[in-house]
């Protein structure tokens, strides 16, 4: 059984996600509000409440979309930006 | 020596075990068995979101408290002079800060805030101290610098460490209106450490040195001095609390952002289990380590991203199995009866059809009288002491309808059910009994009503069809789960009709269960045809939905039964044919304990 399901859902703040939710499925957030949940009926349930349910490829996509116009806009620093934050060039994310 | 007595007025309480009433946060007992002063912490925490900044943007400033949280300062795509208020619902738009800049440090309230340095370009050395409406220029500290450490009040600041073209190690001190020099840090660095605590008492930590760094060091208003270092080193990460009570939380880790969240107790950093959910870096927080806002900081683009973090006193601790001793014979698909320290179990099959009985009284199984007529995949309700078995499988191939009634110490055979079957549900006692589904040999709805003498067949079946489900509850309110063919599907009844619920989480059939209409467990079984032994997971129904328990039984078995409730359940016989016997200790919570150290 797969361990993740995935998702877009837009985060509009307060009880987005709870304690209660925290406490009861895996959660974690990506770029491209990409939402990796814990595969569990209640964590399904959240995921159906907020967002879309993707593929992992679907959401691998839509991350490194995102990562590839991070490094577009990272190459187009001043090198000072680059310098000032110690900004490393955005690397691959790989979802779990 | 100064005594306990003499500093506080009283004894310090001694106990034989743990006092388990959150009274006890913060407390220091003795505890007489380990001999050990011990105390407990509100150590537990967890992220959940709050409503979004305004301006999304990375490497901004801070200040405040959980509930009236600044947010200053930062990055979108250019240096940002925008200022927020955090009102503990939502964020409004506050007065600009004079230079837009990022990298900047802050200190103080809502109401009373400092920021200092940063970068727009070029690398900041000026202060502005803002009022709850605007901001007004302060001394400048004599050191440029972004990616600084800051805490502290307006009118006593504290600025440490930065980038200025290098690492810095300075530190600067501010009266309000001045800043003067306050020693070095023992260790250099740049690129975005925090800071938590007072003028006086503070702490520094993480940053970059020439990787990334997790140094901590302490601060007594004179001189650094170098501390345990946080678990993941890292730069940008926020920060807040006192010297001895810190969070951290976010940064740029190895190999990119991370949520990891630890808690500083004026020694060593632990790891809170769960991290933010959005991991980033640049990120500012405020608070205290028991009640923190983190906001803003960059992922792949900068964000708005809110979350507040509160800790509990308490720590939840998830189900467990332990052992419980052997059963006599082994066997499966027998019936159940009672709770863990005074079960029943009966029927069965192994190495044939089985008429045995045993009694458990919480640690060992005792052979009873046998059933009149010996069967496996029947139906059991009731107490170790009046228990009712009914219905049935006998092989060669026969559907029963017997029943039998169990009085403590022996058998009688009494009315027989109005369908033959096998591997069917069963809720409640023995004088007011319920029997659902199972197969005689087509999979049934059938639901028949015991009233301690004979069953009526009642005009409502259950919504789907099927056989081996786990099942719990009374005579008027059941619950039916999973089933044949590998079912999820989950049914309650309410004394008239069943109605489709949640499902569980794994399909499965002959499954073990244990527990109420509303308060139920389902574990082990087949989870498809492949094998016998299917999952071992535990799932726990709280009325609404399932939710798997992170450990599931010992040894992974089918055709298991179960008695008890989700606090204290028993699970037994299993397939291949078992003797051995499992405890379940039900989900609770628990203090943070600690031991003291003490010299």
């Amino acid at each position: 059984m797969a361990l993740f399901i995935y998702g877009v859902a837009s985060n509009y703040g307060k009880d987005f996600f709870t304690a209660q939710d925290r406490q009861n499925f895996f959660l974690r957030g990506f770029p491209g509000d990409v939402w990796v949940i814990g595969a569990t009926e209640k964590g399904a349930l959240w995921l159906a409440e907020r967002g879309v349910e993707k593929t992992k490829a679907e959401a691998q996509a839509i991350v490194d979309g995102e990562v590839s116009k991070a490094q577009a806009a990272y190459d187009a620093l001043p090198e000072d930006q680059k310098t000032n934050l110690n900004r490393q060039r955005p690397t691959a994310i790989n979802l779990p | 020596m100064t005594t306990y007595k003499e500093l506080f007025g009283k004894y310090v309480q001694n106990y034989s075990s743990d006092p388990t009433s959150t009274d006890a946060e913060g407390q220091i007992w003795y505890n007489s068995t380990s001999g050990t002063f011990k105390t407990a912490l509100g150590l537990y925490g967890a992220w959940t979101s709050a409503n979004q900044l305004n301006t999304a943007r990375g490497y901004l400033a801070g200040a405040g408290t959980q509930t009236a949280s600044l947010a200053f300062g930062g990055k979108t795509t250019v240096a940002v002079n925008s200022t927020e208020l955090y009102n503990g619902t939502s964020w409004t738009v506050g007065g600009n800060l004079t230079t837009a800049r990022y990298g900047l440090a802050g200190a103080g309230t809502q109401t009373s805030a400092l920021g200092f340095g940063g970068y727009g370009p070029p690398l900041y050395n000026s202060t502005e101290l803002y009022n709850g409406t605007s901001w007004t220029a302060g001394g400048n500290l004599a050191t440029a610098r972004n990616g600084l450490g800051g805490c502290g009040l307006q009118t006593a600041g504290l600025a440490f460490g930065g980038n200025t073209g290098v690492a810095s190690a300075a530190t600067e001190k501010y009266n309000g209106s001045t800043w003067t020099s306050g020693g070095s840090l023992n260790t250099a660095r740049r690129y975005g450490l925090a800071g938590a605590g007072t003028q006086t008492s503070a702490l520094a930590f993480g940053g970059y040195v020439t990787a990334l760094s997790g140094a901590t060091e302490k601060y007594d208003g004179t001189s650094w001095t170098n501390s345990n270092s946080l678990n993941t080193a890292r730069n940008y990460l926020a920060g807040c609390g006192t010297q001895t009570a810190a969070l951290a939380f976010g940064g740029q880790a190895s190999p990119g952002s991370t949520g990891a969240t630890e808690l500083f107790n004026g020694t060593t950093w632990t790891s809170n289990p769960t991290s933010l959910a959005t991991a980033r870096v640049g990120l500012s927080g405020a608070g205290v380590q028991t009640s923190a806002l983190a906001f803003g900081g960059f992922t792949t683009a900068v964000v708005a991203t809110t979350e507040q973090w509160t800790q509990s006193v308490t720590v939840p601790v998830a189900g467990s199995w332990s052992s419980g001793g052997n059963m006599n014979t082994a066997r499966y698909s027998g019936a159940s009866a009672g709770t863990q320290t005074a079960a029943l179990g009966f029927g069965g099959y192994g190495p044939t059809n089985s008429n045995k009985t045993e009694s458990y009284n919480g640690s060992a199984w005792t052979a009873v009288n046998v059933m009149n007529t010996a069967r496996y995949v029947l139906g059991g309700v009731g107490t170790q002491t009046a228990a009712l078995g009914f219905a049935g499988y006998n092989y060669p191939p026969s559907f029963f309808n017997n029943t039998e009634s169990w009085n403590g110490t022996s058998w009688t055979t009494v009315n027989t059910m109005n369908t033959s079957r096998s591997g069917i549900g069963s809720a409640g006692i023995q004088t007011a009994a319920l029997g659902f589904g199972g197969a005689g040999p087509s999979a049934s709805a059938a639901t028949e009503s015991w009233n301690g003498s004979v069953w009526t067949t009642l005009p409502a079946s259950m919504n789907t069809a099927r056989g081996a489900m786990g099942s719990t509850g009374t005579q008027t309110a059941a619950l039916a789960f999973g089933g044949t063919p590998y079912r999820n599907a989950t049914e309650s009844w309410n004394g008239s009709a069943w109605t489709n619920v949640n499902s569980l989480t794994t399909p499965r059939q002959n499954l073990g269960s244990f527990g109420t209409q509303t308060s139920a467990a389902a574990f082990g079984a087949q989870a498809s045809p492949s094998g016998p032994t299917g999952p071992a997971a535990t799932e726990l129904w709280n009325g609404t939905s399932w939710t798997t328990n992170p450990t599931g039984l010992t040894t992974a078995r089918a055709a298991t039964k179960g008695a008890g409730t989700v606090s204290a359940g028993l699970a037994f016989f299993g397939q291949p044919a078992s003797i051995a016997t499992e405890l379940w200790t039900g989900p609770s919570t628990t203090l943070n304990y600690k031991t003291l150290t003490t010299s």
